[in-house]
């Protein structure tokens, strides 16, 4: 018998939170190759950015992806986007293998790769060797690229860098989910960064709180 | 009249605390392992503290030094530490060895009558312990001191050579001194060699094994001093209030937001969730896909 160590359905219900925003802002989500009644570029693409660095920003982006391909019939791409950082040691993108820069840059989808393990309908797309972090302040880039994803697919999950330093995305993205770190995120340095960025209010899904601490039970005085 | 006649409803005051307990517990609840952590650190420290002090026994053995000798002395009255007794013991004997050698410096007569009066190696013969023999060895330097200590241009020699007679000279004045220092000396010498060996003793048992110092005599056995264990005792609730104060610091202070509602109501943002701190294993499957029931 296996131990419970979580939540299982964590992702899911954040995910559910997701799809319900999306879908009361712009319409259900639908592949974009289904049929002639599915326009071109009808997928969707949600930025996960946090205040800070390291809020845990790449986990709950690849979390999030794999319950929204879960939850709905779309093709799903987690996308790593965060070109200021660097890449982890176990990403097989980071040796070499072109990926959403590429994509910025030439307009084209290389460097696809199934996520291997998840749903049939997750796919995994690294960062690419040309990506700079300046690569994210150019509209235009920006703007080809996150073209090629809505073509693609029905939703794109960008793993991003700090709001500060998302540069053109901020403003080409459908949804923005904010991820918190309870232990080092201060209120002041998440409202800072929220007003700096400037998204808009239909924009914002709502916030992740990572690392939350141990909630005290309700017999306590807990919420 | 209608309502309540104070501005506090009825209830008000009785609030506060319960409000506070929970809080406590609350804070406690949340940061059990920091708290946990601390009173382990505070025990480990006591602990460690403890075994550091000396063992009460010898502290009660040390102390226990006969009050005649501490009203004979001219130390301070309330350091009645055997070593402080020692010291005082070899002063004693050093002086009486002072005054027979100054007595015998300035009479070169009785030079002969020193070695009568067996000034150096023990009277006994049975110089048993290492502080005997080092008392013996003193002793020994005692004629070279009385050299030392006589006038220059001296002729011992004439006093070896004509010796004055006994009878005469063994109910000289000088002669009685001599026997009262002698006395002094030897009692002297007899305090200090025992109060040496009992020190010497002790120091031994506290090298020994449990088991073995247990079968050596006791040396003023004590029970356990009020102070041995409030020591032991202080390091948990120190630690235990380090570990709260700690706590409530890590949850009162800073600007953080610790639940969902303050994060909701900080940011005005819906949250669409809440993730608790998971290990490694647990990060990993949450990104697995779901096994089927």
């Amino acid at each position: 018998m296996k131990k419970i160590v979580h939540d299982a359905t964590l992702f899911t219900r954040i995910g559910e939170g997701v799809l319900d925003h999306l879908t009361k802002r712009h319409g259900p989500l639908a592949q974009p190759s289904d049929g002639a009644e599915v326009p071109v570029m009808s997928g969707r693409v949600l930025l996960v950015s946090s205040a800070r660095a390291a809020e845990g920003k790449s986990f709950v982006a690849q979390g999030l992806a794999h319950a929204l391909a879960e939850l709905q019939g779309g093709d799903v791409v987690w996308v790593d986007a965060a070109f200021g950082t660097p890449p982890r040691e176990t990403d097989i993108f980071a040796r070499g293998a072109s990926g959403f820069s590429e994509i910025m840059t030439l307009g084209s989808l290389q460097g696809l790769a199934p996520a291997g393990a998840g749903p049939d309908r997750l796919w995994r797309l690294g960062r690419g060797v040309l990506a700079q972090p300046a690569l994210l302040q150019r509209p235009d880039a920006v703007r080809k690229g996150l073209m090629a994803l809505r073509a693609g697919f029905a939703l794109a999950v960008l793993d991003a860098p700090p709001l500060g330093a998302c540069g053109a995305l901020l403003a080409e993205v459908d949804a923005v989910v904010l991820v918190v770190d309870s232990r080092h995120t201060s209120r002041q340095a998440a409202r800072q960064a929220l007003a700096d960025a400037n998204i808009g209010p239909g924009r914002m899904a709502g916030l992740v709180l990572n690392h939350r601490p141990r909630p005290i039970p309700r017999w306590l005085g807990g919420d | 009249m209608p309502g309540h006649s104070t501005p506090f409803p009825p209830g008000t005051p009785g609030t506060a605390s319960p409000r506070l307990v929970r809080g406590l517990v609350a804070v406690t609840w949340r940061h059990a392992g920091l708290i946990a952590a601390c009173v382990l650190v505070g025990s480990a420290a006591s602990l460690v503290g403890a075994l550091r002090q000396p063992p009460a026994r010898v502290v009660a053995a040390k102390a226990t030094v006969p009050a005649d000798d501490r009203e004979t002395s001219d130390v301070d009255p309330l350091d009645h530490g055997i070593e402080a007794e020692i010291v005082r013991a070899r002063a004693d004997l050093r002086r009486s060895e002072d005054r027979i050698v100054t007595l015998l410096a300035t009479d070169g007569n009785a030079f002969e009558g020193a070695l009568r009066l067996d000034l150096s190696p023990d009277a006994t013969g049975n110089a048993s312990t290492t502080t005997a023999a080092a008392s013996d060895a003193r002793a020994s330097e005692l004629p070279l001191r009385l050299d030392e200590a006589r006038p220059p241009g001296a002729d011992d020699g004439a006093t070896v050579r004509a010796p004055p007679a006994r009878t005469v000279r063994e109910h000289t004045p000088l002669e009685a001194e001599l026997n009262r220092l002698e006395r002094v000396r030897q009692l002297a010498r007899g305090r200090w060699v025992a109060l040496q060996d009992r020190f010497d003793r002790i120091d031994l048992s506290l090298h020994l094994p449990p088991a073995a110092a247990g079968r050596r005599p006791a040396f003023g056995e004590a029970p356990q001093p009020a102070w041995a264990d409030a020591w032991i005792r202080l390091g948990p609730v120190a630690g235990l209030l380090l570990g709260l104060s700690l706590a409530a610091r890590r949850e009162l202070g800073g600007d953080r937001m610790r639940s969902p509602r303050e994060a909701e109501r900080a940011l005005g943002l819906p949250v669409l969730g809440a993730i608790p701190t998971l290990s490694a294993r647990a990060r990993n499957a949450c990104l697995r896909p779901a096994e089927p029931a």
